[in-house]
């Protein structure tokens, strides 16, 4: 087993500012969608995560067609997280809170997700256990939480993506934020983090900020347009990557994340890094929840980022 | 240790009904809980997970009562904080300061409780919902470890009615031994006026659990058992200035009587006098000392005599 990708779960209801969307619950969450990313080019990787029992109902399919590991998932309480997600024009999206005071009390579904998520401990567990490369999660700036896992990370010696989680992007975040830096080698951040936690307006003036941030890499998600791969000095502005259909783009920023950790701890450039991650993102896009088969994809996903590699590298 | 306290501690800041709001004091049910259990017996602890800053908070009460740390796990950097804001009716809404989802994080596992229970443990205090996974867990290492629950009610079903509630209830109460709820509670669930004391107790007699605390509030509370029921009015020990606490102190001390294996009279007669400690000031009581020990098992006793002779 060559990759841990954590974190939280949820089942998804999606609907876009026309009105249009999902008509059936869709498996989500960052680490589904990140293990999309990574699954997309390997199979040795597997979710770890705490869920609801209710998870299989939604997942159980999907987990036995594509072979996905099991060991991993938790069962702690009766119901995954189930999310309804209403997009706005500018592309970003937010809870229903009509469904929320329908179906469940807001309160008690953030605690739900509290309740889930994942410890160190959760990690630690399986990177003990077997030889890890590298590590992906979506998490806060605990100083507490962050201590425990660089004790895990140096002891197991994995590479470790962080996605760095909304809440997290206010600027007097900052300190907390360069603590959590010092374990991670990759980082994950879109624009409008990027904008808050910088308090700056451009793309341009966010990636000065990201430049000098103490990470090999950072991925720098810019929406639709793409993204930027950013090492040091480096800077890569890598276009979306092309998808034959354009369906939901929940859970792109996760998937392309997870998919850069992989490339990351692959070895591969900056510019692949970025590749990667797009390519996933692509193939994510082209229906509601998460990549459907693997199989299907996979020669063609690593066919169009050589494609891409090979162009920009000319 | 014999008896553990279980679940979350919140810090909290206390709004009066006139929208003053007081200083920060320790609080949440595990704690409240383990006072009352501190009240009654040294052999007890805390069990939960919080903030890397509940010793500041917590740390020298904790100490100063003799207390084992040994079940606390520091997993985030913050303990939770709550703003309770009363109402006029008594009752109180809250906020948690540092979101719910960091409170979700530091909720109390089934195998946190597992891991704190000890061969001569017998028994725990948990304020629990409804969840059926959870449940299912706690029947799993309650069983293994012959170990004894208090479960003091909380939570909804997931649809938030009384019907899937009380379906829900109903559905796990038998893992539990001992029950508490109050009467705001009970009314939502049962759908009977909560001052129909007569008809709730009727049905919580029903309940296969060998002990329910039934809160009534400031006019005090009934141990129930399935054959009897016992009123005790509430007791005051002085003035009392602040009722946060009292259902969870009430509740733990309840489980400490009954695993002693005291009568109904005297179960609800010290689950009284908890609470009348724990409303003599904001916060917990400030210093348990072997004297107050002392003091609070003669006034229950008393008061447990005269439960009697009145009957």
């Amino acid at each position: 087993m060559d990759y841990l990708v954590a974190g939280n779960v949820m089942v998804d209801i999606v609907r876009f500012a026309d009105g249009s969307g999902s008509d059936r619950k869709n498996m989500g969450g960052p680490s589904v969608f990140a293990y999309s990313g990574v699954k997309l080019w390997t199979d040795s990787s597997m979710l770890v995560c705490k869920v609801g029992e209710d998870f299989y109902e939604y997942f159980d399919e999907w987990l036995e067609k594509n072979n996905v590991v099991r060991e991993g998932i938790k069962v702690v309480c009766d119901y995954c997280n189930h999310s309804f997600l209403v997009y706005k024009e500018d592309g970003t999206y937010m809870g229903d809170p009509e469904r929320f005071t329908k179906e469940r009390h807001r309160s008690d579904w953030i605690q739900d997700f509290g309740y889930m998520k994942t410890t160190p401990e959760d990690i630690g567990e399986f990177s003990s256990k077997y030889n890890i490369k590298g590590v992906y999660l979506a998490q806060n700036n605990d100083y507490v939480w962050w201590r425990k896992f660089s004790e895990i990370k140096k002891r197991d010696g994995f590479k470790f993506m962080w996605e760095i989680e909304a809440p997290c992007c206010e600027p007097n975040q900052m300190e907390a934020n360069l603590n959590a830096l010092k374990s991670t080698d990759i980082f994950s951040i879109n624009v409008q983090e990027a904008c808050s936690l910088f308090e700056v307006d451009t793309e341009e003036e966010c990636i000065e900020k990201l430049k000098q941030l103490p990470v090999d890499v950072t991925i720098f998600r810019v929406g639709k347009k793409g993204l930027y791969s950013i090492a040091g000095n480096e800077v890569f502005f890598l276009p979306s990557a092309p998808a034959d259909r354009v369906v939901d783009p929940t859970g792109c920023g996760n998937t392309s994340t997870g998919s850069a950790m992989y490339a990351y701890s692959e070895g591969h450039d900056p510019l692949m890094i970025g590749i990667m991650a797009n390519v996933a993102s692509a193939q994510n896009i082209r229906q509601f929840g998460v990549i459907p088969d693997f199989d299907a994809v996979r020669e063609f996903a690593y066919k169009q980022a050589k494609e891409l590699y090979d162009n920009y590298k000319k | 240790m014999k008896y553990l306290a279980c679940g979350n501690i919140m810090s909290d800041i206390v709004i009066d009904a006139n929208g003053v709001p007081g200083p920060l004091h320790m609080g949440g049910p595990a704690f409240f809980a383990l006072t009352a259990l501190r009240l009654w017996t040294k052999d007890c602890k805390l069990v939960c997970k919080t903030g890397a800053d509940y010793d500041e908070t917590y740390g020298s009460w904790m100490d100063l009562h003799g207390l084992s740390r040994e079940s606390i796990r520091v997993e985030a950097d913050n303990c939770t904080v709550h703003v309770l804001k009363y109402r006029p009716d008594g009752l109180f809404d809250w906020e948690s300061m540092y979101g719910y989802e960091a409170l979700g994080y530091l909720i109390t596992p089934p195998q946190q409780i597992d891991e704190a229970c000890e061969d001569d443990t017998k028994g725990f205090y948990f304020a629990n919902g409804l969840d059926t996974v959870i449940w299912r867990k706690i029947d799993e290492f309650k069983t293994r470890r012959g170990v004894k629950m208090m479960w003091e009610f909380g939570g909804k079903a997931p649809d938030g009615t009384p019907e899937t509630s009380l379906k829900m209830m109903k559905n796990v109460i038998h893992i539990a031994d001992m029950w508490s709820i109050n009467s705001a509670e009970a009314e939502f669930l049962f759908g009977i006026p909560r001052d129909k004391d007569e008809d709730i107790i009727n049905e919580i007699m029903k309940l296969p659990v060998e002990m329910t605390l039934y809160r009534v509030g400031k006019r005090g509370a009934y141990a129930v058992t399935p054959s009897t029921a016992v009123f005790c009015e509430s007791i005051d020990i002085t003035e009392s200035v602040d009722p946060t606490g009292c259902g969870n102190s009430s509740t733990g001390a309840a489980m400490w009587a009954h695993l002693e294996g005291y009568d109904p009279e005297m179960v609800v007669s010290i689950a009284n006098v908890t609470a009348g400690y724990n409303a003599a000031q904001l916060g917990p009581i400030p210093h348990i000392t072997d004297e107050i020990m002392k003091d609070a098992f003669e006034i229950a006793s008393q008061k447990a005599l005269k439960l009697k002779e009145g009957k």
